[in-house]
């Protein structure tokens, strides 16, 4: 290619990079998604994760129950083009152990494309950063990290539904710790116990073209009261008035069925 | 209710405190048939289902009918609602949410009082039990028919999202208001809880 041709094509592409670069940072993709997740490997973990797009960046809230507690749960957004964006099933498990671990996971999940890490690189390379991971104090992750970096092909793949969030570590045999015989198929150094996915959901595009955060602020107080200790008075009456109909309502409902 | 406040509409009927083993309904956190897993693919505004925009909202049961204004997101992502002026007393649907009628959580809300009129739209919300119906009009004159099937009281600062905004397999709404105890020193406003009501498509 001569230098004219060079030019040629350079010049268009560059063009393109500025209008991307005007347009602001938002044209890898845009987009916020949800999973429910459900257990797996008979762990009694549960959780919702949800993901916000735009452009490169993630925003990333985990909230998750019923989880070896005190233990390092490695947590991670999967993904590849070949996978079946899906969680594993029992047919998944190649080596017939009854158990799923990470690497028989892969073919519906994919790979390590986001180490849900609290502090840090949260890139693969993080994938068992185990001092960096949730503990689950109580069991429970209560996980929220924005400003994640990734990829165009990664953000397109959030975006587009198709990014599948693992946690990671069970208990198979409920001593309160990760042990056993069984090395991890990720690091030989640990259990699989610490490694094998404890819980799984596949990252829906969510319906919501935006999802609000929080409640809503739809009151003035006007009707409880303008007093202090009047409004103290009337909320617990409040309360009481609702536990009244709820009563109420369980006859209600009981005489009509 | 409001004993011993002079010139004081009564504190505004509550629902159950959700997780306190009070709920009196369907639980919306065990889906029923048109209740999603929350891996569906996404379906709003899908092209075979052209719904237009929701203009008014009735539910007899409350004594509810009113125009529907339009609220978007703040900048700091919680849900606008109707400032004080002529829409403050009037429900909005949050044009985030799909339309009602089209697949997913139809999001609409109201105030349950007001600085001026004291009651408002909202008011009566948490009276509603599974099986009131409500009607959402379109503004191509569609009638969109709902049932409630189920009625909570979330904490503010514990507001369930997902159960709350996340995917459903069916058309369905969410009519949100403000409820629970009044706390006068609360940055963010005085009432704790939202009331929300969940109802499906008929």
């Amino acid at each position: 290619m001569n230098r004219l041709q060079k030019a040629a094509v350079t010049a268009p592409a560059l063009s393109l990079v500025a209008l991307m670069a005007l347009a602001g940072p938002a044209n890898a993709a845009d987009g916020s998604t949800q999973a429910q997740l459900k257990p797996l490997n008979g762990s009694n973990s549960t959780g919702t994760a949800m993901v916000t797009v735009s452009g490169n960046t993630l925003t990333v809230k985990l909230a998750a129950q019923g989880l070896l507690p005190n233990q390092p749960h490695a947590a991670h957004i999967h993904f590849a083009a070949e996978a079946r964006h899906e969680c594993p099933t029992a047919s998944d498990d190649k080596n017939g152990d009854g158990n799923i671990n990470t690497t028989e996971g892969a073919p519906a999940y994919g790979d390590v494309v986001v180490s849900l890490t609290k502090t840090g690189d949260t890139s693969p390379d993080s994938v068992l950063a185990v001092n960096r991971f949730d503990t689950a104090p109580g069991g429970k992750i209560s996980y929220e990290r924005g400003s994640i970096q990734v990829n165009d092909e990664v953000a397109q793949a959030v975006a587009d539904g198709e990014a599948v969030v693992v946690v990671h570590g069970v208990d198979y045999n409920d001593d309160g710790k990760y042990d056993g015989k069984t090395k991890s198929d990720l690091d030989p150094k640990l259990p699989t116990e610490a490694t094998d996915p404890a819980s799984c959901g596949v990252l829906a595009v969510s319906q919501m073209g935006s999802t609000p955060t929080g409640g809503i602020e739809t009151g003035s107080g006007s009707t409880t009261g303008t007093e202090n200790e009047g409004l103290i008075a009337l909320g617990g009456v409040a309360l009481l008035g609702g536990l009244m109909l709820a009563t109420r309502r369980r006859f209600a409902s009981t005489s009509n069925n | 209710m409001a004993v011993g406040v002079v010139n004081q509409d009564p504190a505004p009927p509550s629902p159950p405190v959700a997780g306190r083993g009070s709920l009196n309904t369907a639980d919306p956190d065990k889906p029923g048939p048109s209740h999603s897993t929350g891996t569906v693919k996404p379906q709003a505004g899908s092209p075979e289902v052209a719904v237009s925009r929701p203009v008014k909202i009735r539910i007899p049961t409350i004594n509810v009918s009113s125009p529907l204004t339009v609220v978007g997101l703040q900048a700091d992502g919680t849900l606008e609602v109707p400032q004080p002026g002529p829409d403050y007393d009037k429900a909005a649907w949050f044009d985030g949410s799909p339309a009602p009628g089209e697949i997913g959580p139809a999001v609409i809300e109201g105030h349950v009082d007001g600085a001026v009129n004291g009651p408002s739209v909202f008011y009566r919300l948490g009276e509603l039990k599974p099986d009131d119906k409500l009607v959402v009009d379109s503004r191509d004159g569609t009638v969109i028919r709902f049932e409630v099937y189920a009625v909570r009281l979330f904490a503010k600062s514990n507001f369930p999202t997902l159960k709350v905004y996340g995917n459903t397999n069916g058309s369905e709404l969410r009519l949100i208001t403000c409820g629970g105890p009044f706390d006068p020193n609360r940055a963010e406003g005085g009432y704790t809880d939202n009331v929300v009501v969940f109802a499906r498509r008929l």
